[in-house]
């Protein structure tokens, strides 16, 4: 064959051979690649290092002024105007030495908030009426039934929306300012003398509002200074749980010795009798699974001693003994399905060679709930065998250990009690009472606070999660992204977003969802087993095993492809010197 | 696994429902059957019964446990499981001198459990790891390519479904898996201990000693749940959760004398009984008629038909402490004759062909009673070895007229996906040799696919021989010897050698043709 | 050299080569070959040891996978749901209703087929090689220049060109000193020590029976081939033998491929395109048999390639997708095309064989596996279509190059395939002289074949050698067969340029390949 058409032949080979190639590479490329799905990394930095989303915590403070000397002298608007205005200037003056200066500013009734530089933190946002609704607080009426009384307000309140309630008493002899915290949402100040001497009312106002919502702020404040866990070092927080969506907890009876005494429990109708309020109040934060099991033979992991008092021997646990509980494996607690974290409560029955045993103060004082808490386990309580034989807990037998359960909860739970700060110094002569918690075991200013606090908490906690694993996947470049752990990063990021988007309507319980929904699936994505097994096959093995084959095959082509290129540029030469 | 003391149970537990105990709904029994073979070895059968009744069980699906341990009972909540028999056993149950028990197992682990849910694959994978971390055990080897759904063997003991809750969805489904390999050690007895009312503190577990347990010709535990009927419609329906661990000691090896008791097997005595138990006996069974005395004498003796003498101690409270059960014999003679009527049938399998290509597997049914038995023959093989179904033969010794084989099922393997499951139900005619054989390839697995021991090989499951119910001792097993295969290894340190090798071939290939295709000849001559 | 050809030739005496166009059959060896598989399979159990043997039996041919499956068919199980039977589901239509005592009269039967279609497909190539132009060199060769000395000594391993041409002048003094006295034909006698000349006698009918054939000195005659011969040799190639005797169903391929070819030489382009439809159907690979049936085609009917693609292309594509839907109708399912095809394309089966696979992706690493199976699986194909541009004169000798690169490099090879591309080479006669390397070739397949089985042995049954020392010989037997591919190629080439360039064939002429 001419040389011409062998030309035209070797080129359409090579081109044939070269197009193979081509088309193989993209195969190359998807079975040898390790799988990342892109992951929206400046998101999750822009949420670290975010200064716009340093929001602060709006509260509404109704205040409303009733006037209960008859003499229908309430103050007028102007001195409304008055008094608010100080109160304002106080309040300010008050938050502004706890932190630096933020303002609330006030245009007659309406008021809008001006967003302060720090990361949540308290803002008090507040309305004073007079006389308004004075048929809700009638005269003479105490505090209590009227607020158990209830009303629309109250009924149909939310979270971070409270009122205090001034009602203006004629001065009595020896009559204290009387201040009320229901457990609804709401404050009752009695005070003796009519409400013309705005700066004791505004003084009152001032330590009563300031005092609520002090301690939240403050708490903020460590929270966001060290992002994380809330304040460690505080003894609050060292013994409340981790927060989790869904908690274990778990009652167990343990029986030292069953051949002395047998015994049962109605664990299930004591749960749902007094347990159950409690958590369904939490659901909004966390789901409790609860579970109970009775176990024989369980010996008391800590060694008791023996004291003589008031001429018996008892066995006491002194509090010093106490840390050195450690779960014992005999109990056999864990759960084998669940890896919710587990919250202990056990009931022990102590063998007749140690009771009667009590758990005793430093000072060697029987505590009379006979129980101790175990900092993120959960607590014991101690109930000696009254004869030998059969024992059987009822319902009733069990209502005060469930109250000291309770208790213990809200200590593992973080619930706070509501108080007034320093209402004692402020206010030496007023008298204070707290509506005791209902039967849930909460009362909503408690929940409100820790509805709060939590948001943060799992807003600052998914930041940090999603942060870190950025880092991770960023670092590592021989690591497995797969699709679902993209898909838990997007979803935790735009419950983020949801969150504060709620924070900034000031809808708190939509705010803790989507916070509680953003920390889930972000530490979905960070634990995901996948991210663990990563496929890791160092570069120079791959080139151990490409190379054999690659390095012979492609010399050849690419001498091939030169020679093609410098043919074909002789060619054209050739033409060239033709034409001349 | 039909347990006698099933009705015992019940029983107990209705009159314990009339005089309100502590747990009214719940009852718990213990039971200790020692059994003398005649070659002087002693069959320690513990039994620890109990039964959860269907109001306990309702407060078990709210979590509640008092009795059922609460591991047991998340596992039944989560995994949907409506019955489960888990057993660890060592060293193999000899049919032929020993008998039948019910606690005779397969060497190693095995498991199989009836779900009543949707997604049964998923349901048993979570099972698996579950009691794998319960029990210390590498259950969760059980995979999808060691799972088998049996047709005709492992029919269910108790009731696992009433008519009237049968629906399309959650129609009931079994699942069995097996791990001859496993080696079971203390670190699966503790765990298991720890699920009994009373541990090892009080009752007839107090006598478990690790040392003489695990030093037995045979040694099984076993952890059995099964729902139970309560009423006739079976609407109501309880739960009876069964711990069993049966040992074969060996007293004339230990010390050599025919004499037994407690404290000779366990180095233990009896202290006390468990509080919790409602009721708690030994019994022990000789099968003799004379020659030998219990002791300490027991309160009531009697005989059955067959010639034994069974000797029974009802425990209590009041049981002087450190009761000592055993036997003193006159006549120290042991006879080691095989009593055909006791164990009629016997089962022998081995590997036939050799090298490392393919081989053979072969079953030897001997029937040694004089009237026909139908049984049911279950084996699951792992995909390793490619069976050939079309070479499958049953022979029979004697008359080839009768029908042996009834129905056969044959699940193929596939590879790395499902093992490959054969059973026949087989009607063994009187005093014969039924031979069941099938041929198979090896597969060549990857490298990687290989156990670290690569030239021990691989195990391969007992087979079951299921008695059918119709033949009187029902749900009786018969399991056969675990096999050993050694697969052809590779040369484990070849890889980069093999690529480099085989690469430089195809490059040279590629690189010779390639210039074929792209040169020609030139005469130097033409151009100088 | 080439055994085959050589006995063949003892076999064909002068009284019958003259009315050759008659039924091959008559012809001794055939006979042979079928009566020696009959014997082999009724009076020895050959047939089962070669069913087991991995040489000649893969997981995706083996006969005993395939009764296996037939078995699971015809008792209702779905044979594909499982890890035993890879074969294409309509040969279990074709076996269902066969009694067992004709399955060994139908492989035989199979075979003689097989013989009959290369007979046919022979006849065509010497036909073709008869009319091959040789253009006349413009001035007749001078032969003088004495021979260097040496190379007498070497002139069986030796460079090309220097064979070559020392071939020429040699050969010419000799000729001018022997061929004085009978000076009927001139014959360029450098042909007579060449041990793939004919025998002297039979030159004259050669030359009388080839017109065509010029006074030209510097033409090489070629062995004129006795299309029967390749029967023959197809039918005594114990390679073949074994594979028949296996009852490999890659026979039913080897049929396919043929009669494609075959029916292509008969111009009968819809036929030809079903029978590689079927081909491609039982075993995937030989659908790369298009090229070389529709380069034939394409002569036959004297129209581009490209349009003669266009038309037969559909008329493939058509046919097996036909094929496809009628085993959907048998099977019910699409469950096959994953456990056949998908088995020869992902090699999950890694029983080892006389290929390159089964090693291979035993000690691949997991992460690289699916990536060099695309490799492997590529460069089956990358040459199809380069081989039939360069070679595009040349339609059976691209028959004779894929069939090898098939042979050598698809994932199940068998010893079937090699008897099967063997058979083409035997063929291509005329190539022989050209050939360098045939010599180590052909005693590195003699030596492969023999040490293969014994390795075999000592690894998998006597335990004393391990899997490196099969793997050894896979190593070398493919290494021997790509050496002849490469080799015959260049001879093929060679053999162009001297057809080309007349003037130079009988130049002492430096050839450098560039």
């Amino acid at each position: 064959m001419s040389s011409e058409d062998y030309e035209r032949t070797r080129t359409r080979v090579l081109a044939s051979i070269l197009v193979v190639f081509l088309l193989a590479t993209p195969i190359w490329w998807r079975t040898t690649e390790v799988y990342r799905a892109p992951l929206p990394v400046e998101d999750i930095r822009a949420w670290k290092e975010d200064k716009t989303f340093h929001r602060t915590l709006t509260l509404n403070v109704d205040v409303a002024f009733y006037d209960h000397t008859g003499d229908g002298s309430i103050p007028t608007a102007g001195k409304l105007l008055e008094l608010s205005e100080k109160l304002e200037a106080d309040l300010n003056e008050l938050y502004g030495t706890a932190e630096r200066g933020r303002a609330v500013r006030h245009q007659g009734d309406v008021e809008e908030s001006v967003p302060g530089e720090l990361f949540a933190d308290v803002k008090l946002w507040f309305r004073i009426s007079g006389g308004l609704g004075s048929k809700y607080w009638e005269r003479g009426q105490r505090p209590k039934d009227v607020a158990a009384k209830g009303d629309s307000w109250s009924a149909s309140s939310l979270n971070g929306h409270y009122k205090v309630h001034v009602a203006c008493t004629p001065p009595e002899a020896g009559k204290q300012t009387n201040i009320y915290v229901s457990s609804k949402r709401a404050v009752f100040v009695e005070l003796p003398g009519e409400c013309v001497d705005d700066v004791r009312v505004s003084n009152t106002l001032l330590s009563v509002i300031g005092g609520l919502f002090a301690d939240e702020q403050t708490n903020y404040l460590k929270m966001t200074e060290q992002k994380g866990e809330a304040a460690n070092t505080d003894w609050e927080s060292m013994r409340t749980m981790k927060y989790a969506s869904k908690y274990q907890v778990t009652f167990s009876l343990l029986n030292a010795d069953p051949s002395e005494v047998l015994v049962s429990w109605d664990i299930q109708e004591a749960v749902n009798a007094y347990i159950l309020p409690f958590f369904s109040q939490l659901s909004e934060l966390s789901e409790f699974a609860v579970d109970s099991q009775v176990q024989n033979y369980a010996a008391l992991p800590i060694q008791s001693q023996s004291i003589e008092k008031d001429g018996r021997t008892v066995h006491v646990l002194r509090p010093e003994a106490l840390p050195h509980f450690i779960n014992s494996a005999e109990w056999n607690l864990a759960s084998v399905v669940s890896s919710a974290p587990p919250l202990n409560f056990v009931l022990y029955i102590p063998p007749q060679s140690q009771s009667p045993l009590h758990v005793v103060t430093s000072k060697n004082d029987v505590l009379d709930t006979n129980a101790f808490l175990i900092p993120r386990w959960g607590g014991v309580v101690i109930s000696n065998a009254k004869e030998i034989g059969v024992r059987h807990f009822s319902v009733d037998d069990l209502h005060p250990i469930m109250e000291v359960y309770v208790a213990q909860l809200r200590d593992l739970l973080g619930v706070k009690h509501i108080r007034i700060r320093n209402v004692e110094t402020l206010l030496p002569k007023a008298q204070v009472t707290y509506e005791t918690a209902p039967d849930a075991g909460i009362t909503l200013w408690e929940l409100d606070q820790l509805v709060r606090r939590r948001t943060v908490q799992n807003i600052v906690d998914a930041v940090t999660t999603l942060n870190s694993l950025a880092t991770l996947i960023t670092n590592l470049e021989s690591m497995v992204v797969l699709d679902d752990i993209q898909n838990q990063v997007l979803y935790a990021l735009d419950a983020l977003h949801q969150a504060r988007l709620a924070l900034e309507a000031n809808d708190f319980s939509l705010a803790s969802q989507h916070a509680r929904d953003a920390f889930v699936s972000s530490e979905a994505a960070f634990f995901d087993p996948t991210m663990v097994s990563m496929l890791y096959f160092p570069d120079e093995h791959k080139y151990a095993v490409y190379m054999p084959l690659f390095v012979p095959i492609s010399v050849p082509l690419l001498i091939a492809v030169i020679r093609e290129i410098k043919g074909w540029k002789n060619r054209k030469k050739r033409i060239k010197q033709k034409e001349e | 696994m039909a347990w006698t003391n099933l009705v015992l149970t019940t029983i107990l537990g209705l009159l314990l429902a009339l005089h309100a105990a502590a747990a009214p709904e719940e009852s718990y029994d213990e039971k200790l059957k020692l059994t003398q073979f005649k070659d002087g070895k002693v069959l320690a059968e513990f039994y620890f019964t109990r039964f959860i009744s269907p109001s306990a069980v309702k407060k078990a699906k709210d979590n509640h446990y008092t009795l059922l341990p609460r591991s047991i009972g998340e596992i039944i909540q989560s995994f949907g499981v409506k019955e489960l028999h888990l057993t660890f056993t060592q060293g193999t149950w000899n049919h032929e001198k020993w008998g039948y028990s019910p606690l005779s197992a397969p060497g190693g682990v095995q498991l199989w459990s009836w779900f009543e849910t949707a997604n049964v694959d998923s349901q048993w994978k979570g099972l698996t790891h579950a009691l794998a971390g319960l029990f210390c055990a590498s259950l969760n080897f059980i995979d999808q390519s060691a799972t088998a759904e049996p047709l005709l063997s492992f029919r269910t003991n108790g009731t696992v479904t009433s008519a009237s809750e049968l629906t399309e969805s959650n129609s009931p489904q079994l699942r069995y898996g097996s791990l001859p390999r496993e080696a079971v050690c203390t670190e699966n007895l503790t765990p298991w201990v720890k699920l009994l009312p009373c541990q090892t503190k009080a009752g007839i577990a107090s006598l478990f000693n690790a040392y003489r347990l695990f030093d037995g010709n045979f040694h099984s535990m076993g952890t059995h749940l099964r729902p139970i009927c309560t009423d006739a419609m079976c609407e109501q329906r309880g739960i009876e959760f069964v711990q069993t661990l049966a040992v074969v000691l060996d007293p004339m090896r230990l010390d050599n004398r025919k004499d037994w008791s407690l404290q000779t097997i366990f180095e233990r005595k009896l202290d006390s009984a468990c509080p919790v138990a409602e009721n708690t006996q030994i019994v022990v069974t000789v099968p003799e008629t004379s020659g030998f005395t219990f002791r300490p004498s027991p309160p009531d003796v009697k005989q059955d038909g067959k010639g034994h003498t069974i000797a029974t101690y009802p425990i209590h409270r009041e049981t002087p402490k450190n009761m000592d059960v055993g036997i003193t014999w006159s006549n120290p003679t042991v006879n080691h004759t095989i009593d055909r009527t006791h164990s009629y049938i016997r089962a022998n399998r081995y590997l036939t062909g050799y090298g490392g290509e393919r081989g053979g597997l072969s079953v030897d049914l001997y029937n040694y009673r004089s009237s026909a038995i139908p049984v049911t023959y279950f084996e699951s093989i792992p995909w390793i070895l490619k069976l050939y179904l079309h070479t499958l033969k049953v022979e029979t010794s004697v008359n080839k007229s009768t029908a042996v084989v009834g129905d056969i099922f044959f699940q193929p393997a596939i590879d790395r996906g499902r093992p490959s499951v054969l059973e026949m139900q087989l009607t063994l005619p009187p005093n014969s040799t039924t031979t069941i054989s099938i041929e198979f390839d090896k597969a060549f697995v990857k490298y990687t696919e290989h156990p670290p021991d690569a030239n021990r090989g691989f195990d391969i499951g007992a087979a079951v021989i299921s008695l059918r119910a119709d033949e009187g001792e029902q749900n009786t097993r018969i399991y056969t010897e675990t096999l050993l295969i050694s697969l052809p290894t590779p040369d484990f340190s070849m890889p980069y050698n093999v690529i480099t090798l085989t690469c430089t071939l195809i490059a040279l290939f590629f690189g010779s043709m390639f210039n074929l295709l792209t040169r020609r000849f030139e005469p130097l001559t033409i151009k100088r | 050299m080439s055994k085959p050809s050589s006995t063949s030739f003892e076999k064909d005496s002068p009284d019958i080569s003259n009315h050759e166009d008659e039924d091959p059959v008559v012809r001794i060896p055939v006979w042979t070959g079928i009566a020696l598989r009959l014997a082999l399979f009724f009076y020895t159990d050959a047939s089962s040891f070669f069913k087991h043997r991995v040489e000649t039996s893969t997981p995706v041919t083996s006969w005993k996978r395939f009764q296996e499956g037939l078995h699971l068919f015809q008792h209702g199980l779905p044979p594909y749901d499982g890890g035993v039977y890879h074969q294409a589901p309509l040969l279990l239509a074709v076996f269902n209703f066969l009694p067992p005592i004709l399955i060994p009269f139908l492989f035989v039967a199979l075979d003689y087929w097989i013989a009959r279609g290369l007979v046919e497909i022979a006849s065509y190539k010497r036909k073709t090689l008869q009319e091959e132009v040789w253009p006349e060199p413009t001035l007749k060769p001078t032969l003088l220049a004495p021979p260097p000395l040496e190379e007498e000594s070497d002139e069986e391993e030796t460079e090309t060109p220097n064979q070559e041409t020392a071939g020429l002048n040699r050969d010419a003094h000799t000729e001018q000193i022997k061929e004085a006295p009978k000076g009927d034909t001139l014959i360029p006698p450098w042909l007579v020590d060449d041990p793939a000349t004919l025998l002297p006698k039979k030159r004259p009918k050669a030359t009388k029976k080839t017109p065509s054939q010029p006074q030209d000195v510097t033409r090489p005659v070629d062995a004129l081939l006795q299309a029967e011969d390749i029967g023959s040799i197809y039918l005594l190639n114990p390679f073949s033998v074994m594979t028949c005797l296996a009852q490999s169903t890659l026979l039913f391929t080897i049929l396919a491929v043929i009669h494609g070819l075959r029916f292509a030489i008969r111009g009968n382009r819809s036929l030809s395109m079903l029978c590689i439809a079927i081909a491609a159907y039982l075993s995937l690979y030989p659908a790369m048999m298009i090229a070389p049936a529709v380069l034939i085609l394409a002569r036959n009917s004297h129209v581009g390639i490209s349009k003669e693609m266009r038309t037969s292309l559909p008329l493939f594509i058509g046919y097996a997708v036909a094929l496809l839907g009628l085993s959907y109708l048998l099977i019910g399912s699409w469950q096959f095309l994953e456990s056949t095809y998908g088995v020869i394309l992902f090699v999950p089966d890694l029983t080892p064989n006389i290929g390159l696979f089964w090693y291979f992706f035993i000690e691949m690493f997991d992460q690289f596996r699916t990536f060099f199976l695309c490799v492997f699986q590529i460069l089956v194909f990358i040459f199809v279509v380069p081989v039939s541009m360069v070679f595009k004169n040349h339609p059976l000798f691209v028959a004779f190059l894929l069939t090898a690169i098939m042979a050598i490099f698809k994932s199940y090879p068998s010893l079937g395939d090699t008897a099967l591309y063997l058979t083409f080479l035997s063929m291509n006669r005329e190539l022989f002289k050209y050939m360098r390397h045939s010599f180590l070739v052909f005693s590195a397949l003699f030596f492969a074949s023999v040490l293969g089985p014994l390795f075999y042995y000592l690894w998998l049954y006597a335990g004393s050698g391990n899997a490196n020392f099969f793997y050894a010989i896979t190593l070398v037997f493919a290494l021997a067969q790509v050496i002849l591919i490469t080799d015959t190629g260049f001879a093929m080439a060679r053999r162009e340029w001297d057809r080309l360039n007349p003037d130079l064939r009988t130049k002492r002429v430096e050839l450098i390949h560039r």
